[in-house]
């Protein structure tokens, strides 16, 4: 399977539990190495990176917002969120600043000093995009954001991705279930069994996406209850 | 499958999450089983019964030992036990009683409990021989004590231990009792609570630690009852201060950090402080524990360690000479020359007699050795000056081992003028008596002498020691006239090498009366080495025993946290943290975590300490070498705690990282 996403994509990949999304994202994002094949951002390949080039091009570059949110419980949210700005070593001031305009559009503005223990799912999820993109990386990587947030919240944070991908011309790419979420990319690759199934790409208004998209579900087979 | 069974079981597959556990009981079961095999041992039982103090020393030592032991084992055990709640609620969750976990958490730690003493007990009789040896080498003996079986050590290890272990037992019994499922399965988040502290507090602690360190520094050690009172008060003050201390001001301290944004989100301080701040309440007391056991240890092993190494130096203050009897018997004198000149292997490098005018005397500031007052003249001895000269530049004192100083430059100008030499337990005290007047009685004539110059460093060591007044030749040449039946004769021989005249000396010894105060080098330093030496072996062994356990302690609860923060250093990683990095956070956090209680057991120690010094010599040559003692061993103690913070390091690394 060979595809690629153009600087300033929004590109969403969809398929079934299990045909390889997942770790697809972590074999682009470094986290995990690919049996076989390369990866190559900017024209450059990742697989053969050091350590220090890996966690370089991961705190520069790479924004991920984790499944499973990946925050840290020994610090509060905002500190959860300020952390990639505070190993950068920007200044406070600019921490500050950026940390309350992020957290008003996440809706988690009233929650910055409470502990990951202590808010929902949703929250923590906000928290977690909160963090992967308050640098402003050049690729974002989102697998399956709004798996744990309400449809408002889910809509809040697509939009703001968008808002990035186009304010930003930052580089998306999305794991998703969710064809509402979906509809948000301008371009969706369907996999299946690992393998690349279809593509399909945005032209008209975000409805009509949507529509297209639970048609190819449909077609594909993806699960059943996701195309509801 | 019976409840035993399955204990039995759970240690067997398990037995890695128990091996921490189990290492730490073995090793108290060892060091216990040592000591007693010591303090039984029939030769030391057979020493010791001659001296009242040494008995009383081991008693002291052995219940610190078993305390000890009951600490760290209580300390290990309760790692152990927040380990297991997971699994326990497990257990719970399946629908077993509770009844039944309990008993299975009991069995297990019996189970433990007995393996680690069948282990243990042969373990530590094999070390208990090595140790002994120390012990040899400590007292600087001829003859190895032999190790001697004695049961009692082992029926006495056995009865602590199950007691310590019975205990543990109830204790992880009672927990199932104690805590709710929902607490247990999420055992690790303990210790998440916000740290609360109150600034109150965090200044009284000061408050306490100063005023401790003040008492202590200021106090008159004038010995008795009251002393001891002072002393407990310094040591509530202090030990109190401490763990009040490391409950309000070092949190208080870390939570002022916190809100200095500039500092606190900058680079990794962030996650690194973070997670102190995380777990300082459920360490501090842990903390506070090692900082005081570390300052007893380190007070401990310095005092002795400086305490032996002066033995060395303070020989020669006591024998000046190789040889030293009270002379003036013609036969007597013939008799031991000719002993001496029969072993051929030692020969006599300096031969003299010391001839001395008996007297006595009054002054206003003096009134009898050892500040005591005698309310009548005290006795005294009446040297020349070009005797005492001689007696300082050829006895012991000028061989380079002494270090207690005796003055060349004394300042005697005319006829009526002394060098007064008191008898004091004061370290220093040049000149004290200078310008006092010495009404004296010498023979049937009385004098009036001007005391030009004073100090309380003897010359004629502890057989002899009298206070002594040094005047003119001239004036002595005049004395010695009218009093030729009124004087003592100390005969004095040096030879090549005193520390190997042990035949000379046992032979010597037999034809000496009593009444001629025979005195020997060899005699008094074997003498000092015999007594002192246990001491010294105490402090040594309670010493490494602390170092050792604060550092296992601290290592285990290292090594526990490790386990727990895997998980977060995985996200960390994710997220664009290098190893090296990571590196940084751990050698800072665990830094702080050793750093703290060593940090505050040196400034208790290094004030107990000063005592010491201020009390035993004021300046001079004297503090000087104890101070480099003392120093040296400070540093030997860090080293080794430096050790277990590099160890703990790697460990934790290793741990980490390992996927």
């Amino acid at each position: 399977m060979t595809f690629s996403v153009e600087k300033g994509e929004f590109l969403g990949i969809m398929g079934p539990s299990g045909s390889g999304k997942s770790t697809l994202l972590n074999v682009i994002s470094t986290i995990d190495t690919p049996s076989d094949g390369t990866v190559k951002i900017g024209g450059k390949s990742i697989i053969h990176l050091d350590e220090d080039e890996l966690s370089n091009f991961r705190r520069k570059k790479l924004g991920f917002i984790f499944q499973d949110y990946n925050l840290l419980d020994t610090l509060t949210i905002k500190e959860n969120i300020i952390l990639p700005l505070s190993l950068a070593k920007v200044s406070v001031t600019l921490i500050e600043e950026k940390v309350k305009k992020i957290s008003t559009i996440l809706g988690i503005d009233s929650i910055l000093s409470k502990y990951p223990y202590e808010v929902s799912g949703g929250q923590k999820q906000r928290t977690a995009a909160a963090r992967a993109i308050i640098t402003e990386p050049e690729l974002i990587l989102a697998d399956e954001p709004t798996g744990a947030l309400d449809s408002k919240s889910s809509m809040e944070l697509l939009g703001s991705l968008s808002g990035l991908n186009k304010q930003n011309e930052a580089t998306i790419v999305m794991v998703t279930h969710d064809a509402f979420a979906a509809s948000y990319c301008s371009r969706i690759i369907f996999i299946k069994d690992g393998l690349l199934d279809c593509e399909l790409e945005r032209n008209g208004s975000r409805k009509e996406f949507f529509n297209e998209i639970l048609k190819t579900l449909s077609l594909v087979g993806g699960d059943s209850n996701d195309i509801v | 499958m019976t409840l035993f069974k399955l204990a039995l079981n759970n240690v067997r597959h398990n037995f890695k999450n128990y091996v921490s556990y189990f290492i730490s009981t073995l090793s108290s079961v060892c060091i216990l089983m040592i000591f007693y095999s010591i303090y039984y041992n029939r030769e030391i039982q057979s020493f010791s019964a001659e001296k009242a103090k040494v008995i009383i020393l081991f008693k002291v030592a052995a219940f610190i030992v078993i305390i000890f032991s009951a600490l760290f084992i209580g300390y290990a055990n309760s790692f152990f036990i927040k380990n297991k709640k997971k699994e326990v609620a497990l257990y719970s969750l399946l629908g077993m009683k509770k009844k039944e976990i309990g008993r299975l958490m009991f069995f297990e730690n019996i189970f433990l409990g007995v393996l680690a003493l069948i282990i243990g007990i042969p373990l530590g009789t094999c070390a208990s021989s090595v140790f002994l040896k120390l012990l040899t080498v400590c007292m600087k003996s001829d003859t190895a004590i032999k190790y001697t079986f004695d049961a009692r050590s082992i029926v006495i290890t056995v009865l602590a231990f199950m007691v310590i272990f019975l205990l543990n037992s109830i204790k992880a019994y009672s927990i199932i009792y104690k805590y709710k499922l929902m607490e247990l399965m999420h055992a690790d988040k303990e210790g998440e609570k916000r740290p609360k502290f109150s600034k109150l507090l965090a200044l009284v602690s000061l408050i306490m630690v100063g005023s401790g360190y003040f008492i202590a520094l200021n106090v008159q050690l004038s010995g008795g009852i009251q002393m001891l009172y002072s002393a407990i008060i310094i040591m509530v003050l202090v030990i109190a201060g401490t763990y009040i201390l490391f409950n309000n001001l070092i949190i208080y301290m870390f939570k002022i950090f916190k809100n200095n944004k500039k500092m606190y989100y900058k680079g990794e301080n962030l996650i690194g402080i973070s997670q102190i701040i995380y777990r300082i309440k459920g360490n501090s007391n842990l903390l506070a524990t090692i900082a005081v056991i570390s300052a007893v240890a380190i007070t401990a092993l310095c005092f002795t360690f400086s305490f032996y190494m002066f033995l060395d130096k303070v020989v020669p203050n006591g024998c000046p000479f190789s040889i030293m009897y009270q002379g003036g018997n013609e036969d007597l004198d013939k008799s031991v020359e000719e002993i001496i000149n029969n072993h051929k292997e030692n020969k006599v490098t300096y031969k003299t007699d010391i001839v001395m005018i008996n007297g006595n005397g009054l002054t206003q500031q003096y009134k009898g050795p050892f500040g005591k007052d005698l309310k009548a003249p005290f006795n005294v001895f009446v040297i020349s000056e070009s005797e005492y000269q001689d007696i300082v530049n050829n006895s012991g004192f000028n061989t380079g081992t002494d270090i207690v100083e005796r003055p060349t430059d004394i300042k005697i100008n005319k006829e009526n003028q002394c060098y007064f030499i008191e008898l004091s337990s004061l370290a220093s005290g040049r000149g004290r008596l200078t310008g006092d007047e010495l009404n004296t009685t010498i023979g049937e004539k009385s004098y009036k002498l001007d005391i030009s110059d004073s100090d309380v460093t003897g010359v004629l060591g502890v057989k002899f020691q009298k206070t002594t007044i040094v005047v003119s030749d001239n004036f002595f040449k005049e004395l010695l006239d009218t009093n030729r039946n009124n004087l003592t004769i100390i005969r004095a021989y040096n030879l090549e090498n005193p520390l190997k005249s042990e035949n000379i000396v046992s032979d010597l010894s037999e034809i000496i009366p009593k009444d001629r105060n025979f005195d020997s080098y060899y005699g008094l330093y074997t003498w000092s080495y015999t007594n002192y030496g246990s001491y010294v072996f105490i402090g040594m062994f309670l010493g490494i025993l602390f170092v050792v356990s604060t550092g296992s302690i601290l290592y285990y609860k290292q090594l526990t946290e490790a386990y727990e923060d895997k998980n977060r250093y995985e996200i960390l990683s994710k997220i664009g943290i290098s190893r090296k990095e990571i590196l940084r956070i751990i050698v800072k956090q665990l830094g702080l975590i050793f750093g703290m209680p060593m940090l505050f057991a040196i400034m208790h120690s290094t004030v107990a300490l000063g005592v010491y010094i201020k009390y035993c010599a004021n300046g001079g040559s004297t503090s000087k070498y104890i101070i480099e003692c003392i120093g040296g061993m400070m540093g030997i103690y860090v080293v080794i705690y430096l050790c277990y913070y590099l160890l703990s390091i790697k460990s934790y690394m290793k741990v980490i990282t390992n996927k």
